[in-house]
Protein backbone atom coordinates (compact mmCIF):
# COMPACT_ATOMS: atom_id res chain seq x y z
CA UNK A 1 0.00 0.00 0.00
CA UNK A 2 0.91 3.30 -0.52
CA UNK A 3 1.36 6.04 2.21
CA UNK A 4 1.88 9.79 2.41
CA UNK A 5 2.02 11.29 5.88
CA UNK A 6 0.83 15.23 6.57
CA UNK A 7 3.01 16.21 9.62
CA UNK A 8 1.54 19.39 11.40
CA UNK A 9 3.34 18.72 14.65
CA UNK A 10 6.58 20.82 15.46
CA UNK A 11 9.62 18.48 16.14
CA UNK A 12 9.75 20.15 19.64
CA UNK A 13 7.64 19.81 22.46
CA UNK A 14 5.12 17.70 20.32
CA UNK A 15 5.00 13.84 21.16
CA UNK A 16 3.46 13.28 17.22
CA UNK A 17 6.64 13.87 15.58
CA UNK A 18 8.00 10.82 17.04
CA UNK A 19 4.88 8.79 16.53
CA UNK A 20 5.49 10.08 13.03
CA UNK A 21 8.08 9.31 12.50
CA UNK A 22 7.73 6.09 13.85
CA UNK A 23 4.85 5.61 11.78
CA UNK A 24 6.96 5.57 8.73
CA UNK A 25 9.09 3.49 10.27
CA UNK A 26 6.44 0.66 10.45
CA UNK A 27 5.28 1.26 7.34
CA UNK A 28 8.43 0.54 5.14
CA UNK A 29 9.58 -2.45 7.79
CA UNK A 30 5.52 -3.88 6.94
CA UNK A 31 6.63 -3.69 3.45
CA UNK A 32 4.22 -0.63 2.19
CA UNK A 33 5.94 2.47 0.16
CA UNK A 34 5.54 6.13 1.51
CA UNK A 35 4.83 8.55 -1.30
CA UNK A 36 5.45 11.30 0.43
CA UNK A 37 6.17 13.30 3.45
CA UNK A 38 4.49 16.58 3.68
CA UNK A 39 5.74 18.87 6.48
CA UNK A 40 2.69 21.55 6.70
CA UNK A 41 2.38 24.62 9.44
CA UNK A 42 5.00 24.23 12.52
CA UNK A 43 6.22 20.59 10.78
CA UNK A 44 8.27 23.03 8.91
CA UNK A 45 10.42 23.19 11.41
CA UNK A 46 11.53 19.40 10.65
CA UNK A 47 13.17 20.86 7.51
CA UNK A 48 16.03 23.37 9.74
CA UNK A 49 19.39 22.82 9.72
CA UNK A 50 20.26 24.80 12.33
CA UNK A 51 18.40 23.46 15.23
CA UNK A 52 20.77 22.49 18.28
CA UNK A 53 19.30 19.94 20.71
CA UNK A 54 20.13 19.53 23.80
CA UNK A 55 22.92 16.24 24.34
CA UNK A 56 19.86 14.63 26.88
CA UNK A 57 17.67 15.12 24.61
CA UNK A 58 16.41 12.82 21.05
CA UNK A 59 17.26 15.12 18.13
CA UNK A 60 14.44 14.52 16.24
CA UNK A 61 15.82 16.76 13.44
CA UNK A 62 18.50 15.03 12.98
CA UNK A 63 16.68 11.53 13.60
CA UNK A 64 14.03 12.09 10.66
CA UNK A 65 16.98 13.64 8.60
CA UNK A 66 18.75 10.61 8.65
CA UNK A 67 15.77 8.34 7.91
CA UNK A 68 15.11 10.62 4.56
CA UNK A 69 18.55 10.36 3.23
CA UNK A 70 18.61 6.54 4.43
CA UNK A 71 15.27 5.61 2.52
CA UNK A 72 14.99 8.32 0.08
CA UNK A 73 12.06 9.67 0.71
CA UNK A 74 10.05 12.94 -1.05
CA UNK A 75 10.22 14.99 1.54
CA UNK A 76 8.44 18.29 0.91
CA UNK A 77 8.07 21.23 3.24
CA UNK A 78 5.13 23.64 2.52
CA UNK A 79 7.23 26.54 1.01
CA UNK A 80 4.20 29.21 2.16
CA UNK A 81 4.48 27.95 5.80
CA UNK A 82 8.02 27.51 5.73
CA UNK A 83 9.08 31.18 4.38
CA UNK A 84 6.79 32.87 7.32
CA UNK A 85 8.86 30.40 9.82
CA UNK A 86 12.28 31.41 8.87
CA UNK A 87 13.38 28.41 7.14
CA UNK A 88 14.55 28.79 3.41
CA UNK A 89 16.23 27.24 0.57
CA UNK A 90 19.40 29.28 -1.21
CA UNK A 91 16.85 30.21 -4.01
CA UNK A 92 14.23 31.76 -1.54
CA UNK A 93 17.11 33.16 1.03
CA UNK A 94 18.44 34.69 -2.72
CA UNK A 95 14.77 35.98 -3.82
CA UNK A 96 14.12 37.44 -0.19
CA UNK A 97 17.22 38.83 0.28
CA UNK A 98 17.89 37.23 3.09
CA UNK A 99 21.27 36.46 4.87
CA UNK A 100 21.43 32.60 4.60
CA UNK A 101 19.37 29.37 4.12
CA UNK A 102 18.64 26.83 6.14
CA UNK A 103 16.32 24.41 4.74
CA UNK A 104 18.02 20.89 5.54
CA UNK A 105 19.61 18.23 2.62
CA UNK A 106 17.19 16.01 1.11
CA UNK A 107 14.26 18.49 1.69
CA UNK A 108 12.33 20.33 -0.72
CA UNK A 109 10.21 23.61 -0.50
CA UNK A 110 6.53 23.48 -2.77
CA UNK A 111 2.97 23.99 -2.60
CA UNK A 112 0.57 22.39 -1.08
CA UNK A 113 0.12 21.01 -4.55
CA UNK A 114 2.26 18.62 -3.96
CA UNK A 115 -0.29 17.53 -1.02
CA UNK A 116 -3.53 17.56 -3.36
CA UNK A 117 -1.09 15.11 -5.73
CA UNK A 118 0.06 13.24 -2.20
CA UNK A 119 -3.92 12.89 -1.82
CA UNK A 120 -4.60 11.47 -5.14
CA UNK A 121 -1.84 8.96 -5.80
CA UNK A 122 -1.95 7.48 -2.03
CA UNK A 123 -3.51 4.61 -0.64
CA UNK A 124 -3.77 6.26 2.75
CA UNK A 125 -3.26 9.80 3.84
CA UNK A 126 -2.15 10.22 7.53
CA UNK A 127 -1.63 13.10 9.41
CA UNK A 128 0.09 13.87 12.87
CA UNK A 129 -0.15 16.39 15.54
CA UNK A 130 -2.64 19.45 15.77
CA UNK A 131 -2.11 21.92 12.52
CA UNK A 132 -2.08 25.78 14.78
CA UNK B 1 -7.68 11.19 -10.65
CA UNK B 2 -10.31 12.64 -8.61
CA UNK B 3 -10.65 12.11 -5.25
CA UNK B 4 -13.35 13.34 -2.89
CA UNK B 5 -11.38 15.07 -0.04
CA UNK B 6 -12.76 16.65 3.14
CA UNK B 7 -11.65 18.82 5.21
CA UNK B 8 -13.07 19.49 8.50
CA UNK B 9 -12.76 22.44 10.52
CA UNK B 10 -12.95 22.31 14.32
CA UNK B 11 -11.11 25.98 14.55
CA UNK B 12 -12.70 29.83 15.65
CA UNK B 13 -11.82 32.42 13.14
CA UNK B 14 -8.87 34.32 14.73
CA UNK B 15 -8.03 31.58 17.68
CA UNK B 16 -5.03 30.37 14.88
CA UNK B 17 -3.59 29.81 11.80
CA UNK B 18 -6.14 26.98 11.40
CA UNK B 19 -9.10 28.68 9.63
CA UNK B 20 -6.80 30.07 7.06
CA UNK B 21 -4.84 26.60 6.74
CA UNK B 22 -8.03 24.52 5.89
CA UNK B 23 -9.16 27.27 3.03
CA UNK B 24 -5.53 27.17 1.40
CA UNK B 25 -6.14 23.04 1.62
CA UNK B 26 -9.45 23.35 -0.06
CA UNK B 27 -8.80 25.93 -2.58
CA UNK B 28 -5.66 24.76 -3.36
CA UNK B 29 -7.45 20.93 -3.58
CA UNK B 30 -10.14 22.68 -6.11
CA UNK B 31 -7.22 24.20 -8.25
CA UNK B 32 -5.90 20.63 -9.06
CA UNK B 33 -9.50 19.21 -9.94
CA UNK B 34 -9.81 17.26 -6.65
CA UNK B 35 -13.96 16.95 -5.25
CA UNK B 36 -13.67 19.22 -1.92
CA UNK B 37 -16.15 19.38 0.63
CA UNK B 38 -15.55 21.60 3.37
CA UNK B 39 -17.39 20.63 7.54
CA UNK B 40 -17.61 23.07 10.11
CA UNK B 41 -18.11 22.17 13.27
CA UNK B 42 -17.18 23.29 16.66
CA UNK B 43 -15.75 26.59 17.55
CA UNK B 44 -15.22 26.50 13.42
CA UNK B 45 -19.18 27.71 12.63
CA UNK B 46 -18.05 31.39 13.88
CA UNK B 47 -15.91 31.28 10.50
CA UNK B 48 -19.03 31.31 8.54
CA UNK B 49 -20.52 34.56 10.34
CA UNK B 50 -21.31 37.55 8.37
CA UNK B 51 -20.23 41.12 8.83
CA UNK B 52 -16.78 40.33 10.71
CA UNK B 53 -14.69 42.96 11.11
CA UNK B 54 -11.85 41.21 11.32
CA UNK B 55 -9.18 44.64 10.64
CA UNK B 56 -10.34 45.67 14.22
CA UNK B 57 -7.85 43.11 15.84
CA UNK B 58 -5.75 43.21 12.47
CA UNK B 59 -6.55 40.23 11.25
CA UNK B 60 -8.28 39.05 8.11
CA UNK B 61 -12.18 37.91 7.81
CA UNK B 62 -12.73 34.41 6.24
CA UNK B 63 -15.44 36.02 4.20
CA UNK B 64 -13.18 36.77 1.46
CA UNK B 65 -11.77 33.24 0.79
CA UNK B 66 -15.08 31.91 1.40
CA UNK B 67 -17.08 33.48 -1.08
CA UNK B 68 -14.59 32.99 -3.41
CA UNK B 69 -15.00 28.86 -2.95
CA UNK B 70 -17.81 28.70 -6.09
CA UNK B 71 -15.63 30.26 -7.88
CA UNK B 72 -13.35 27.35 -7.32
CA UNK B 73 -16.06 24.82 -7.51
CA UNK B 74 -15.87 24.12 -3.94
CA UNK B 75 -20.05 23.91 -3.64
CA UNK B 76 -20.29 21.27 -0.85
CA UNK B 77 -20.33 23.47 2.50
CA UNK B 78 -21.23 21.55 5.67
CA UNK B 79 -22.56 22.80 9.18
CA UNK B 80 -22.80 20.75 12.34
CA UNK B 81 -26.14 21.51 13.26
CA UNK B 82 -25.30 20.67 16.92
CA UNK B 83 -22.56 23.47 16.64
CA UNK B 84 -24.71 26.01 15.40
CA UNK B 85 -27.41 25.58 18.30
CA UNK B 86 -25.17 25.04 20.99
CA UNK B 87 -23.65 28.86 19.99
CA UNK B 88 -27.49 30.43 19.51
CA UNK B 89 -26.68 30.79 15.95
CA UNK B 90 -29.31 30.57 13.58
CA UNK B 91 -28.69 29.56 9.71
CA UNK B 92 -29.19 33.22 8.70
CA UNK B 93 -26.29 34.42 10.44
CA UNK B 94 -23.64 31.80 7.79
CA UNK B 95 -22.26 34.44 5.03
CA UNK B 96 -22.42 30.95 2.92
CA UNK B 97 -24.60 28.63 1.59
CA UNK B 98 -24.27 25.99 3.60
CA UNK B 99 -25.65 22.18 4.08
CA UNK B 100 -26.93 21.56 8.04
CA UNK B 101 -26.29 18.41 9.01
CA UNK B 102 -27.28 16.07 12.10
CA UNK B 103 -24.95 14.16 13.86
CA UNK B 104 -26.26 10.63 11.17
CA UNK B 105 -25.60 12.39 8.36
CA UNK B 106 -22.18 13.39 9.46
CA UNK B 107 -21.40 10.04 9.95
CA UNK B 108 -22.31 9.52 6.66
CA UNK B 109 -20.18 12.67 4.65
CA UNK B 110 -16.74 11.36 7.14
CA UNK B 111 -18.01 7.68 5.32
CA UNK B 112 -17.97 8.86 1.90
CA UNK B 113 -14.90 10.78 1.70
CA UNK B 114 -11.60 9.55 0.67
CA UNK B 115 -9.41 11.51 2.21
CA UNK B 116 -10.04 13.51 5.26
CA UNK B 117 -8.41 16.17 7.41
CA UNK B 118 -9.03 17.54 10.61
CA UNK B 119 -7.64 21.08 11.70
Amino acid sequence: MKFSLVVFAAPDGDPATLTALKFAQAVLDQGHEIYRLFFYQRGVYHGSSLAVYPQDETDINQAWQSFIAEQQLDAVVCIASAVKRGILNAEEANRYERPSANLADNFTLSGLGQWVDACVHSDRVVSFGEAQ
Amino acid sequence: MTKSILIINRAGPYADGRAKAALDMALSAAVFEQQVMLLYTGDAVFQLVQNQQADLIHRKSPSAALSALPLYGVEKVYVDQAALISRGLEEQALAVEAEILNSNEMSNLLESADVAFAL
